[in-house]
């Protein structure tokens, strides 16, 4: 489902190799933890897959697509099948929390029927109903946290990315956040969660990747 | 794709109405920018009547032989009138001209006793539309048999079409600059409100909207901007003719400089929408793309 083949990020301006020749294999269905400290390379390696960021050097595919030689009429396609909890949100400020997913359904192409269904359920589980008209500047970070995974969440997509969802989460939060990507990975979706936290991956066991310093070294 | 476009008038609305003092400003910042090009537009078509008015002022004399009989002078003066650049022909009789010197002299009686109809000459003042062509006139008649003298003042012809020449190309560089800034003020405000949304777009873009449905709102909103922008310019237009007309009344009465007020409006109205439209719509389709690049 997703491959990285010596794969290197030299940011512009940056002297470091923020990912070092990475190889990587993950298949359809599984749950992978991308671990590692801050600035190990997490959320580089993550932009690859909707494309927000390109490989200096090597290929990373998605669903048997090179992203790298993706041409750009494409890349909302890919989007929609890679969803993204960014590690800073990126909510849309001039939205409320209901229109914020609502926007990602109507860009997936959901009828408004559906839309009014899926984003009261989505709401609920993420224990933000009675936020719905609430602007993201009027929420908690925690609380934009759990729209920015609720948003993500909405469409179903085939990949999930979790960038430190649980960054700014309570422990019973955090936990019930990991059982949400659970139950979502077991009804198919791909999931790739970054996080830093050791203890949280302790308790919910799966597959780990472990950067440092932009290098693999333990899968 | 209906109900694709629905959403984008939504979006187009909603941003309107989310930023509505951002909105106002934008609307206002084009009204008045308007305001000043049909400002200037009218100025220049006041203007441009004014010298033409000017430019008709200028006559040829010609004075006619005494052996010319009235019926002879008064055929010339019917072929005259035929000639489409020809504006006005007048035929002063010997009798008239007389009269004419009369009143001219009424304080001088010495002058006046020696005065019968038989010294005056008769002669056609004949005026035209374009100036340049009164020297063609007064050339046609050198040398016709009836003609005793042909008059008019070939330096005051150059001086006027001098002065009009400069005063018309001072019109054109005016309202080039005018323009230059008015696209500048209008690029500046419409970009930068397409900016306040950068953030926006990027990161609609990165959850996998196309450019199109990102695009669409804000070309939209760029174009009803200039709509309401140009309807209230036009508005204060409206109120201010009456004014501006006045205010060239004082320099010089007696030419009608809007006829119509409200079909000039209502053409400035349209014109101003259209080219306004084009720019606002220009400006955000490109400013637009700049974030979309994501
Ligand atoms: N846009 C950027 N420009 C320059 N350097 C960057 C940029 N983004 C990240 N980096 C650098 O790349 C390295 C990896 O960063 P990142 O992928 O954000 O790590 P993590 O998500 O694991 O904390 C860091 O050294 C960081 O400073
Ligand atoms: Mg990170």
């Amino acid at each position: 489902m997703i491959e990285f083949k010596n794969v290197s990020k030299i940011y512009k301006g940056g002297q470091v190799k923020a990912l070092d020749n990475i190889n990587l294999h993950i298949k359809k269905e599984e749950f992978v933890y991308l671990v590692g400290e801050s600035g190990a390379g997490k959320t580089t390696l993550l932009k690859f897959l909707i494309r927000e960021e390109l490989p200096t050097e090597g290929d990373v595919i998605v669903d048997k697509e090179s992203v790298v030689k993706m041409p750009g009429r494409k890349i909302p396609q890919l989007r929609r099948k890679v969803g993204m909890v960014f590690q800073d949100f990126k909510l849309l400020d001039k939205q409320t929390v209901a229109e914020n997913i609502r926007f990602t359904l109507e860009v997936t192409g959901r009828s408004s029927k559906e839309i009014k269904e899926i984003v009261p359920y989505l709401l609920e589980q993420v224990g933000l109903s009675d936020r719905a008209d609430a602007f993201p500047r009027e929420l908690s970070t925690g609380e934009q946290q759990r729209v920015a995974i609720a948003r993500a969440l909405s469409h179903e997509p085939e990949i999930l990315l979790a960038d430190e969802p649980t960054g700014n989460l309570d422990d019973e939060n955090s936990h019930q956040i990991i059982e949400l990507l659970k139950q979502i990975n077991k009804w198919g979706t791909t999931v790739v969660m970054a996080t830093h936290d050791m203890n949280l991956v302790r308790k919910h066991r799966a597959r780990i990747i472990k950067l440092e310093g932009g290098k693999l070294i333990s899968d | 794709m209906i109900s694709s476009l629905a959403r984008v008038i939504k979006y187009t609305l909603k941003h309107l109405i989310r930023n509505a003092s951002q909105s106002v400003l934008v609307v206002l910042v084009l009204a008045v920018t308007f305001l000043i090009v049909q400002l200037f537009i009218l100025l220049g078509m006041a203007s441009e009547k004014v010298i033409a008015y000017f430019e008709s002022q200028p006559q040829v004399t010609v004075f006619f032989k005494d052996e010319a009989t009235e019926e002879q002078i008064l055929q010339i003066r019917d072929e005259l009138k035929k000639d489409k650049n020809v504006k006005s022909v007048a035929y002063i009789s010997k009798q008239q001209a007389v009269e004419i010197y009369k009143s001219e002299h009424q304080d001088d009686p010495e002058l006046l006793e020696f005065v019968t109809a038989d010294i005056l000459p008769a002669s056609l003042e004949i005026s035209v539309y374009d100036i340049n062509y009164l020297p063609r006139i007064a050339q046609e008649f050198n040398g016709n048999q009836f003609v005793e003298q042909v008059y008019y003042q070939p330096d005051l012809v150059d001086e006027l079409t001098a002065w009009t020449k400069s005063l018309r190309q001072a019109g054109l560089i005016l309202i080039a600059i005018m323009l230059f800034v008015a696209s500048a003020i209008i690029i500046l405000v419409v970009a930068n409100n397409i900016n306040i949304f950068g953030h926006e777009i990027e990161v609609m873009r990165l959850v996998g909207a196309g450019s199109w449905y990102v695009r669409m709102p804000f070309v939209l909103d760029g174009i009803i901007f200039a709509i309401l922008g140009a309807a209230i310019s036009s508005v204060m237009v409206y109120f201010a003719i009456p004014r501006v007309e006045s205010f060239i009344d004082q320099l010089i009465a007696s030419v009608q400089l809007f006829p119509d007020p409200q079909a000039i409006v209502i053409d400035l109205f349209v014109k101003v929408a259209a080219v306004g439209s084009l720019l606002t719509a220009f400006v955000s389709y490109v400013s637009v793309w700049k974030y979309l690049k994501v």
